[in-house]
């Protein structure tokens, strides 16, 4: 043969993915490889996907354009080499998508609808008109090849007919590339107001142009040049919108995936941030806050530290005491607490509660006493029923009755159902239900919970004090007025020990009931 | 290939696991290490990254002996996927694959889940490889279980191993996305020239999927051999001595039918 390439001739073939015009779309590129490389090129529309398979399997053409579904298929059977895919102007890889269409004026707005119904596809082997329906409804839970989704599924031949038949009222859904119905909107030959279009698919990749493997080597580099520069001497074409030129499969490839780029960061997370740091300067700026002041108030925090050392303990035994009793009064608070929460979680979980008549005010008691804050529950029941240890335990117990209701309640909201289910299923009673299904869900969290608010009633009924509840924080605000910071230092010493072990305790038996 | 020297493991309660194993998984293969449960086939699968350091033996992975030195580099090799996926369910799909490669890609603003554009494009890639590419965005825990186990096959990947591990994939998923996932193993086990070692406890998957089996019953190997030289029957007769409940598929049914089970054995 002639290594010049001259007097050569190939046959590309194409599958035809609108009949009886693809040899127009793809004439303008064959036109200027031939003057590229001398290389003659006959162009075949195949009748159908697998007859153009057949036609490179045995030698017929030796290049192809076969769509993205066809292709895959191909290369089981014959070795096919990629050469170039089309790109849309942007620089983009050209994509297509399928449209899902029905008659104008039908009952149906969205693909759910027509389960049961018939299904119009173009032809086999199509990536637009078979491959990417299927899988479009099959993600959408109505894969056609399960029996009963759609009552028939038919091939209508081709884009064209699967249209045809959908206005005819031989199929409720039919589905075909975008690019045809654009073309047939174009020609006139199909009016938008006649059909509807419900759904689009993921985008398809644009498919190659492919030469058989057994091409020789330097022919096919020489065909894959010419194809990747037609587009500098003049227009090119091909199946798909606005295609403008053709690039290597790997940069169509990267092209492709890169559509499915986000930005690293979110536009929301940028949003977020920079909302937060405004808000934050905002506000400080609102308030007065001035950093420099704390800096300049050093020599003062110095000064009161100095008075307050070396910690005086002379009063240790009574100290103790008070501590003690503050111990007392954050344990009695923490039982009334629980006991008061049990029945008023339980009627505040939505799931469990008898009736909306209890649920509603349950709810409204938790939230009135968590939004009170101790402090001020202290103060008022300091002046109703006097100084001493018994406002700060009543304080202490209401106040965290609301916060143990409210967990308990949110607990036994989120208890699996199905354990639930399993005991219904038995034929248990309300009770036997709540009992079996729901308590030993939420005992861990439930003991875990009231220990951490025992923890944090100690703490704060050291505060309470302060208002004349009774314990170390009375001892400690008498401190403070008479100036004796040195004993201050020293309650704030047994405090911090107290705490410290208190924490230990607590952590290691929440850890031990899970 | 993986090389098994000799290895015992004894867990701090005293159950021996495995005893003296010494097995080579030959490279690019896709080895099947099959046993029932409690055999210790995911205790041998996992001294190769050493998750379970054995109590003595020693696994040679490529040639190179694992230590507590090098293991941070071997395991960089090593891709791993397991029965329960171990995505973390509310990342991205898309993260979850990147954090495969966090072993190579240990910038500081790695930990701020950002990733240069070629690693974001090489996790999309694979994620189009498995057949989820149109999920990349979803959070993992919204995917069935068998899209997350190809999420997990996706991570592993991410980190171009040599080497893959795979801890009973299928025992989390129905009938059929187990033939699928198993399938898309062997697929990438000639695609990526991977020696896969892959635990199961089902005789007619291993039997159709993989190359070679290894079987192990009490944590000693019984059985080393290709697949194609090996049919049901012989592997029946292997393990009708020690009979522990391994699945032969559904011609066995009645294996688990109670009223056929000796409760004095």
């Amino acid at each position: 043969m002639n290594p010049s390439g001259k007097s050569k001739q190939l046959t590309m073939v194409a599958v035809p993915a609108i009949k009886g015009h693809m040899e127009k779309h793809f004439r303008p590129l064959l036109s200027s490889v031939e003057t590229t490389t001398g290389v003659k090129l006959n162009f075949i529309e195949a009748s159908s996907y697998d007859d153009a398979i057949d036609r490179l399997k045995d030698g017929r053409a030796q290049l192809g354009w076969l769509g993205q579904s066809a292709f895959i298929e191909a290369s089981h059977d014959v070795s096919l080499e990629p050469l170039a895919v089309a790109f849309t102007a942007g620089n983009k890889v050209s994509v297509y998508r399928s449209v899902f269409l029905v008659k104008a004026g039908s009952p149906y707005s969205e693909i759910a609808d027509l389960k049961g119904h018939r299904l119009l596809l173009t032809e086999h082997g199509s990536s637009s008109g078979d491959v990417m329906p299927r899988h479009t409804l099959a993600q959408l839970n109505l894969n056609p090849e399960i029996h009963g989704n759609f009552s028939e599924v038919i091939y209508a031949g081709s884009q064209e007919s699967a249209v045809s038949e959908l206005l005819a009222g031989k199929g409720d859904l039919a589905v075909i590339s975008k690019i045809n119905l654009e073309k047939m909107f174009h020609d006139g030959s199909l009016k938008k107001k006649d059909i509807k279009i419900i759904h689009y698919s993921d985008p398809i990749p644009g498919a190659p142009i492919v030469a058989v493997s057994g091409m020789e080597a330097s022919l096919k580099k020489q065909i894959q040049e010419a194809i990747l520069n037609a587009h500098k001497t003049g227009p090119v074409d091909g199946y798909g919108e606005n295609i403008d030129s053709y690039h290597t499969p790997e940069e169509a490839r990267a092209s492709f995936l890169s559509s499915y780029l986000k930005p690293a960061v979110s536009f929301t997370t940028i949003a977020f941030i920079a909302s937060l740091v405004i808000s934050t300067v905002g506000v400080s700026i609102h308030l007065k806050v001035n950093p420099i002041t704390i800096f300049a108030s050093f020599s003062y925090f110095a000064d009161i530290i100095g008075r307050m050392l070396p910690p005086d303990f002379s009063d240790l035994g009574a100290l103790l005491i008070s501590m003690f009793e503050t111990i007392e009064i954050g344990f009695l608070g923490t039982i009334l607490a629980t006991i008061l929460s049990i029945p008023i979680g339980l009627v505040s979980a939505k799931n469990i509660t008898p009736s909306k008549w209890i649920y509603y005010p349950a709810r409204l008691i938790t939230t009135f006493f968590r939004a009170v804050p101790e402090f001020i529950l202290a103060m008022i029941l300091v002046i109703s029923v006097g100084f001493g240890a018994l406002p700060g335990i009543l304080a202490l117990g209401l106040h965290t009755m609301g916060f143990l209701s409210k967990f308990y309640a949110e607990e036994i909201e989120h208890v699996r159902n199905g354990p639930i289910e399993a005991i219904e299923a038995a034929g248990a009673s309300h009770m036997q239900k709540i009992t079996f299904a729901i308590i030993p869900q939420i005992l861990p969290n439930f003991v875990g919970y009231s220990l951490y608010i025992f923890d944090r009633n100690i703490r704060m009924a050291t505060i309470l004090g302060i208002v004349g509840a009774g314990g170390i924080g009375y001892r400690l605000i008498s401190s403070f007025r008479m100036f004796e910071y040195r004993e201050v230092s020293a309650i704030i010493i047994i405090i911090f020990i107290t705490i410290f072990l208190l924490d230990a305790i607590s952590s290691k038996a929440r850890h031990a009931v899970k | 290939m993986v090389e098994f020297v000799n290895i015992s493991k004894t867990f701090p309660d005293g159950t021996a696991a495995v005893h003296n194993v010494s097995i080579t998984a030959p490279e690019k293969e896709f080895s099947v290490i099959l046993g029932p449960s409690g055999a210790g086939k995911t205790t041998l699968l996992r001294t190769v990254n050493r998750l379970v350091r054995p109590s003595s033996g020693k696994v040679l992975v490529n040639g190179t002996e694992i230590t507590d030195a090098n293991q941070r580099q071997i395991r960089s090799d090593v891709g791993m996927i397991f029965q329960q996926f171990n995505l973390v369910g509310n990342l991205s799909v898309l993260i979850n694959v990147l954090s495969g490669c966090l072993g190579t890609h240990q910038k500081w603003w790695s930990t701020l889940y950002l990733f240069p554009k070629v690693y974001r494009l090489k996790a999309l890639d694979l994620l189009d490889r498995v057949g989820l590419l149109d999920q990349a965005y979803k959070r993992a825990d919204e995917l069935s279980g068998g899209q997350q186990q190809r999420v997990g096959i996706a991570r592993a990947l991410m980190q171009e191993p040599r080497v893959l591990l795979a801890d009973e994939p299928v025992a989390s998923v129905d009938p059929r996305t187990s033939q699928e996932i198993l399938k898309l193993l062997k697929d990438l086990c000639k695609e990526k020239n991977l020696t896969v070692l892959c635990t199961l406890h089902q005789v007619d998957l291993a039997l159709q999927f993989s190359d070679r089996i290894i079987g192990i019953a009490d944590g000693e190997i019984i059985l080393n051999e290709k697949s194609s030289k090996l049919d049901v029957e012989k592997l029946k007769t292997i393990y009708s001595s020690k009979n522990h409940g391994l699945f032969f598929g559904p011609t066995t049914e009645s294996a688990n039918d109670p009223q056929n089970i000796n409760w004095n054995q």
